[in-house]
């Protein structure tokens, strides 16, 4: 298997507020050294508490923000840092799908259109029918049906525009998916199906996904490997199974031990 | 403690909740489990008297007696806060966030005239130090602004408990939490209802947090009840094909890519639901009769609100995928 995401020695950090005009401006180290490698077709599950840099990760990954120091390589090429015009051949072979759905729909935009702008950048040549069949079918695998696509973003509820942005994330099968908290906000029978979709695209199409969660259980249910993190570090790593039988790190132990189970 | 009848509400023609009925012990705590759109928020706001103007609510809320859908609002003002006090999921949006948490908890205690002002600020400090945040005296003079989350929603705790109410509603109190604070928020509810001996209600869609808590369960579904029992049994050997499909899909192990069993469909709207079962379009076991007909309560185990629940009808296997 070849690697198709890797993050090489990862560092971010934030500036804090001067506490005085002459004051030392401080850092938060959000990101603070993380290196991984994700083979293709594989779930790497990444698991922390907030404030863990869980999110920002995420982010430096599909390379909203560029990381201080280190690399992110996608199939071996290095692409932070690089700017729009060299990212643009791979950008549609990443894509990534946010806790909050509001924030990654354009509020004026029919779904129609929301999911089919992906489609028409990457593939642009697509007949007007065969695109909306396209569309039809995506949204029927993540659970909505035809009636949606004439509606706006307000018109549905959290969960469902969550799904939206996930056939909107993966109308164009990209190679890998960066999901930060995808199921969070969906009700837990709309969250098997989204989890049954995304082990679906990565059995049928070799899909990989890096998957952020607080959710130790989800976490544990779709991960080949698992990353714990804690104040912008990893502190345990390991093939999923392993690593939640026998934790070998303190912290590890703790959050499986706090997990509420049935 | 509290005892609900036949309570339903409606938003116009939209029936929002459906002759529920149930009942809560002192000491004792009753999980409401449900998705969006089941009730359960509303349920808590009834009981409250917090119910938006639009709605209309009737049948029977009686706290110690007194049936609080007959009060008027100064009396109901009485006892919200005294004997009945609710926390939300996000306590931010429910604490004022310029007044320190000391002077808000011992507000209730004025408010209601069980202390004077000095003996309510010495009361709100020794709270602040039970629901366990580290240095009290000082922490009372914070404000909301300057906690995490997770001390917070113990302010929120103290300010619910300060009157001793005898009825704690708990409206998704830790979903918005890590973990590991999730657990000790937990855990400091089961203390303050052993001292006091208040009833709770724990309103949550994750039933594993519900199964640590709460000795009995009630799963809504479309503003309707679908299962009522202890949870022990419910959880154990469910007996309507919604709660059966609820804990079916919830992820348990490692998939090593088998998938899981999820509910067919989605969540319907209200205003399209069925006359009959609520989860009609949804159930495997759905037939004619389940649409038109509402179902009987099924008293066993646990009770359940199904035509199919009875002892001898075929428990059809519930791998029906999307």
């Amino acid at each position: 298997m070849s690697v198709i995401l890797e993050a090489v020695d990862l560092h971010r950090h934030y500036p804090l507020p001067r506490e005085g005009i002459f004051a030392r401006r401080r850092h938060v180290s959000a990101v603070n050294g993380v290196s991984f490698a994700l083979e293709e077709g594989k779930v790497l599950g990444i698991v922390g508490e907030s404030g863990s840099g869980k999110s920002t990760l995420a982010r430096l990954l599909v390379g909203l923000e560029a990381p201080e120091k280190g690399e992110v390589r996608f199939l071996g090429q290095r692409i932070s840092g690089l700017g729009d015009a060299a990212l643009r051949p791979v950008r549609h072979q990443i894509q990534m799908v946010f806790q909050d759905p509001f924030g990654s729909l354009d509020p004026r935009m029919r779904v129609l259109d929301s999911i089919g702008e992906p489609l028409d950048v990457a593939e642009p040549g697509l007949a007007p029918e065969a695109r909306r069949e396209r569309i039809i079918g995506m949204l029927e695998r993540v659970g909505l049906g035809e009636g949606a696509l004439t509606r706006y973003p307000h018109q549905f509820s959290g969960g469902q525009r969550q799904r939206i942005a996930i056939a909107r994330a993966l109308i164009t099968h990209p190679k890998l998916l960066i999901a930060d908290e995808p199921v969070s906000a969906l009700d837990v029978s709309v969250q098997a199906q989204i989890l049954n979709l995304l082990l679906d695209l990565k059995l049928e199409f070799g899909l990989s996904l890096v998957f952020i969660s607080h959710d130790l259980g989800i976490v544990r249910y779709l991960s080949d490997r698992v990353i714990v993190m804690q104040n912008g570090k990893i502190v345990e790593e390991g093939e999923t199974e392993a690593l939640f039988s026998a934790p070998a790190e303190a912290y590890t132990r703790q959050l499986i031990a706090a997990m509420p189970k049935l | 403690m509290l005892k609900v009848t036949d309570l339903s509400i409606t938003l116009g023609s939209i029936t929002a909740l459906r002759g529920l009925n149930f009942a809560i012990r002192p000491g004792e705590t009753l999980g409401i489990v449900g998705e969006s759109g089941s009730g359960k928020s509303i349920t808590a706001l009834a009981i409250m008297g917090l119910l938006p103007k639009v709605m209309r609510a009737s049948g029977r809320i009686e706290l110690e007696g007194n049936d609080l859908l007959a009060l008027d609002e100064s009396a109901l003002c009485r006892s919200r806060g005294r004997r009945m006090a609710m926390i939300f999921q996000e306590p931010m949006t429910a604490l004022n966030p310029v007044m320190p948490i000391g002077a808000q908890i011992a507000e209730g205690l004025v408010l209601h005239g069980i202390m004077s002002r000095h003996e309510a600020a010495e009361e709100a400090i020794r709270l602040v130090g039970r629901v366990g945040l580290p240095d009290p005296a000082a922490r009372a003079h914070s404000y909301p602004h300057e906690l995490s989350g997770g001390q917070r929603q113990r302010a929120m705790i103290a300010m619910a408990i300060a009157c001793r109410p005898a009825l704690l509603i708990a409206d998704e109190p830790t979903s918005a939490l890590d973990v590991t604070v999730q657990a000790e928020i937990l855990a400091l509810l089961k203390e303050v209802r052993e001292e006091t001996g208040m009833a709770m209600l724990f309103i949550s869609h994750d039933l594993a947090v519900i199964s640590k808590l709460a000795e009995n369960t009630l799963v809504l579904y479309g503003g309707a009840a679908m299962e009522m029992g202890e949870t022990h049994a419910l959880l154990a050997a469910p007996r309507h094909p919604y709660t059966r499909g609820l804990i079916a899909a919830i992820p348990s192990g490692n998939a090593h890519n088998t998938r899981l069993n999820p509910i067919r469909g989605h969540v319907p709207e209200l205003a399209k639901l069925p006359p009959g079962c609520p989860f009609h379009g949804r159930c495997p076991l759905g037939d004619e009769r389940c649409r038109i007909e509402r179902p009987a309560p099924d008293i066993a185990e646990t009770t359940a609100w199904c035509h199919h629940a009875g002892a001898h009808a075929p428990l059809a296997p519930l791998g029906v995928t999307s």
